[in-house]
């Protein structure tokens, strides 16, 4: 992929190729996406420094990813479908861009399922609870940290795991990148990331299923 | 090596780390638990062997508060939520989770058998529930039950309940269900050898206890 703001591109390659044009407002991913198909090969700069503007407030946070899904979305199942599961085109097909899929559509899924779990567990404990003072209920019953409860559940301690390894690696980048951010805020809002995503993913995919357009901003 | 591959290796390498980190801390502290699962196993046994002992002396020791009391109260529902936590996370068909119940629920036959007998002799006054519970799709509110009971057993000491897997395979239990003539719908109750069936609500339930039983007050002695 070329990222949007930080990207070279072969002036040859583009003239080939006819250049930028619509790409459902992701035209970056488009242009990636039509030089792979082409054969073309895209270079890595890893210890490239990138700096770029990022959004300020939530509500524009998620129309900007809402329209990287859609664009990426619409891209996938318009155009380039055939580079999906296609051998030919190595990491990309096989594996990056089933990935990015299946991120996208598991990501509305568990989302869905949780919702759908937490409504079913409340009601739950709701019936079973009817009846009984709510102050017994309610009643605060910590008598230490007991090690015998814990999960010990793979997955979950993984999830843990990962987050971490998530917040170590924003500290990182704020020590490679050299840059005045507060780290405080950047891990707080990594928390709330998770329960933020799940709301572009699932406005997107109704953007996509009924045909709706969003203008850029 | 180009910059590329050592990326992705370093990426394998982390990735290798923490996944075996992971499996590694699982499997230790799965270890741990069954250690401690087995420790629970021995506690059952000797409480086991001690509430026989405290059967035996009973005739003939005097109705002092040592002799008076058993172990059960919150060692007890220690042992009880640790085993159901056990069995959650092992499953109702684990062979070791099997051998629990059936010590525990030993455990509270013997109690309950001392209990009664304490009753006879001292004149003690505590209130006994027999509550049959299971775990298969034939007890629908097996878990409003439990919760009623918890909820009683934590506002009211005087109140002792015990717990019984009705299809567990256990001899001493059977023997009980049918000397104690528990039949019917699931959940089925004894309360103070007075038998009931169902559950609807805490308040319906209440009604179903000897008058002034359910208070907060120190038993009689």
């Amino acid at each position: 992929m070329t990222p949007g703001p930080f990207s070279f591109y072969r002036r040859s390659v583009l003239e080939t190729l006819g250049g930028f044009r619509y790409g459902h407002q992701t035209e970056d991913m488009e242009m990636a996406l039509r030089m792979q198909a082409a054969g073309y090969e895209i270079e890595n700069t890893s210890r490239a420094r990138v700096y770029t503007k990022a959004p300020r407030t939530v509500p524009t946070l998620i129309r900007q990813r809402v329209r990287w899904t859609t664009g990426f979305i619409r891209n996938m199942f318009g155009e380039y479908r055939g580079l999906v599961f296609s051998p030919r085109h190595g990491a990309l097909g096989m594996m990056i861009l089933p990935i990015a899929l299946l991120a996208i559509v598991s990501g509305v899924a568990l989302f869905v399922l949780s919702i759908l779990q937490f409504i079913f567990h409340t009601a739950t404990a709701i019936q079973v609870r009817a009846g009984i003072p709510l102050s017994y209920t309610f009643a605060p019953r910590y008598t230490g940290l007991d090690w015998f409860y814990l999960p010990t559940d793979v997955l979950a301690l993984l999830g843990v795991a990962m987050l971490f390894v998530s917040c170590g690696l924003i500290a990182y980048g704020k020590y490679l990148s050299k840059t005045n951010i507060n780290l405080r805020i950047g891990l707080v809002s990594y928390l709330f990331y998770g329960l933020v995503a799940p709301l572009w993913l699932l406005r997107a995919t109704a953007d996509v299923a009924f045909g709706k357009s969003r203008s850029w901003r | 090596m180009s910059l590329a591959a050592r990326n992705a290796l370093i990426a394998l390498a982390i990735t290798i780390a923490l996944i075996g980190t992971i499996v590694y801390a699982v499997n230790y502290l799965n270890n741990v638990r069954l250690a401690e699962v087995a420790a629970l196993e021995d506690q059952l046994a000797i409480d086991n062997l001690s509430l026989e002992t405290q059967f035996s002396l009973l005739e003939a020791a005097p109705c002092d508060s040592v002799a008076s009391s058993t172990i059960l109260s919150s060692e007890l529902a220690d042992l009880g939520s640790r085993l159901a936590y056990t069995e959650d996370q092992l499953g109702s068909d684990n062979e070791q989770v099997i051998r629990l119940k059936k010590k525990y629920t030993l455990l509270e036959i013997r109690d309950y058998l001392v209990t009664k007998e304490l009753a006879r002799v001292c004149g003690t006054k505590a209130v006994t529930v027999l509550y049959f519970y299971s775990n298969a799709e034939d007890c629908e509110a097996c878990d409003k039950a439990g919760y009623a009971l918890s909820y009683l057993r934590d506002t009211y000491p005087n109140l002792r309940v015990y717990s019984f897997d009705y299809h567990l395979d256990l001899g001493a239990l059977k023997t009980l269900v049918a000397v104690d003539r528990v039949t019917g719908e699931l959940p089925a109750f004894v309360i103070n050898g007075k038998h009931s069936n169902g559950f609807t609500d805490l308040e319906e339930f209440e009604t179903r206890f000897p008058k002034g039983a359910l208070s907060t007050s120190t038993p009689k002695r």
